[in-house]
């Protein structure tokens, strides 16, 4: 065993090399039809059409997954932005916008993170879905952020009869995006999960610049709802995927 | 005669469209990386199955791929994160059957049996240790590479993986000693 690259040559450890002597190498005729299985794996993909977004470089990746935010919410914002937008006071806005979109970006990036690199702690992963819920409602149950909105909630319906068109709204505006970053995600693992808490993000920041109903319940329910719903939705997608394999 | 071509200028031969080149780097890379995996998971259908999906994730990422950048790296972390995967996944450990080693009496010539049950000693040693010790074990010695690299491609810094390397070899020397058939 070479040593010219060690920086710390062991002799006494040559018992390692003696004793893995015996280990079973790979034939010919196993690296031939290892190689046929790996050629038809990457024949399988280069078939499907979408499956190559994939394969993008990964600043492509992050770019075209933040784009897509970006557009749904200018497009909400520019299309269907809440009634009281301009009474909004602008440190407010940017706090909400601010938040929301960065963790949203980060979500992104560590999605996306490179399986040639070292990965991300499992716990990290977690600790970003749960902070993603953990804004959502900071948003919606913080006093002094929503002391502007133009309306209150019809107090004739209930909370969840009054909050269901804007939970609706939210899953619909995130979804887009969860499929798109499912299709340029490259198969890493709890993926799926930091998609949903980015969606999520997304279809809440979708709704904070298209909804001008305010009051706690109304928030909770129907704006924060988005963010867990899409991120536990992905986690008991993922415990099954797990459990199948 | 043309040279031998290196990694690096496969990988992005490939990145350019030639099969070959795939080709060229997985006889060159699939053994090792297998023989890398083999260790870890002490299954030969899983090693097989992990060193495919190495090959399989780096055809992914090959857009990633810089001009300056290096190969040997990217593989033996791709395949040190789909070994880690499993593990995770998996969410247990192979128990190992010390009392058979004991059991297994060594023939006084080195015969094929004897250097295949050598082999599955250290198996048994490695797999004593834990992941994070056994990962360094594995890129330092195993594969050579300098801690520096090492540390890389785990994610750590050098003096951590170190320190790691050092407990791992004194570990396993006494796990070898009481393991090993009298």
């Amino acid at each position: 065993m070479s040593e010219a690259l060690r920086d710390e040559p062991e002799p006494e450890l040559a018992f390692l090399d003696d004793l893995d002597a015996g280990a079973a190498e790979l034939s010919a005729g196993d690296l031939d039809a290892l190689f046929a299985d790996v050629r038809a794996d990457v024949d399988k993909s280069g078939a499907r059409r979408l499956g190559r977004l994939a394969e993008q470089p990964t600043p492509r990746r992050r770019l075209f997954a933040l784009l897509c935010f970006v557009l749904i919410a200018a497009g909400t914002a520019a299309f269907s932005p809440r009634a009281d937008l301009a009474g909004f006071p602008p440190l407010t806005l940017a706090a909400v916008v601010g938040s929301i979109g960065s963790l949203l970006t980060l979500a992104v990036v560590i999605a996306f993170r490179p399986i040639y690199l070292p990965a991300v702690s499992r716990w990290t992963k977690v600790g970003l879905a749960v902070a993603a819920i953990g804004v959502a409602l900071a948003v919606a149950l913080l006093p002094g952020l929503h002391d502007h909105v133009a309306a209150r909630p019809d107090q004739a319906l209930a909370p969840w009869q009054h909050a269901l068109p804007c939970f609706g709204f939210g899953l619909l505006a995130g979804l887009p995006a969860y499929a798109l970053l499912r299709l340029l995600d490259r198969g890493a693992p709890f993926g799926r999960v930091l998609a949903a808490a980015a969606a999520g993000l997304g279809g809440n920041l979708v709704l904070e610049l298209h909804c001008p109903v305010g009051g706690p319940s109304h928030l909770v329910l129907g704006h924060a709802m988005v963010v867990l719903v899409f991120v536990l939705g992905a986690a008991l997608v993922e415990r099954l995927v797990v459990r199948r394999h | 005669m043309t040279a031998k071509r290196t990694d690096e200028e496969l990988m992005l031969a490939y990145v350019d469209g030639d099969q070959a080149a795939f080709r060229e780097l997985f006889e060159r890379w699939a053994p090792i990386v297998h023989g890398l995996t083999r260790r870890h998971l002490r299954d030969e259908d899983l090693a097989r199955e992990v060193t495919q999906q190495t090959f399989f994730k780096l055809h992914g990422a090959r857009n990633d791929f810089r001009r300056d950048g290096k190969l040997r790296p990217w593989l033996l972390t791709i395949a040190m994160n789909l070994v880690r995967e499993h593990w995770r996944r998996s969410k247990r450990r192979q128990h190992v059957e010390l009392d058979e080693q004991r059991e297994a009496a060594p023939e006084p010539m080195r015969s094929d049996l004897e250097l295949e049950q050598r082999a599955q000693l250290l198996h048994d040693a490695l797999a004593q240790l834990p992941e994070t010790q056994r990962e360094v074990v594995e890129l330092h010695y195993f594969q050579e590479r300098p801690y520096k690299e090492v540390a890389e491609i785990v994610g750590s810094s050098e003096g951590a993986v170190r320190v790691r390397a050092h407990r791992a070899y004194r570990k396993l020397e006494a796990l070898l000693r009481n393991l090993a058939p009298r």
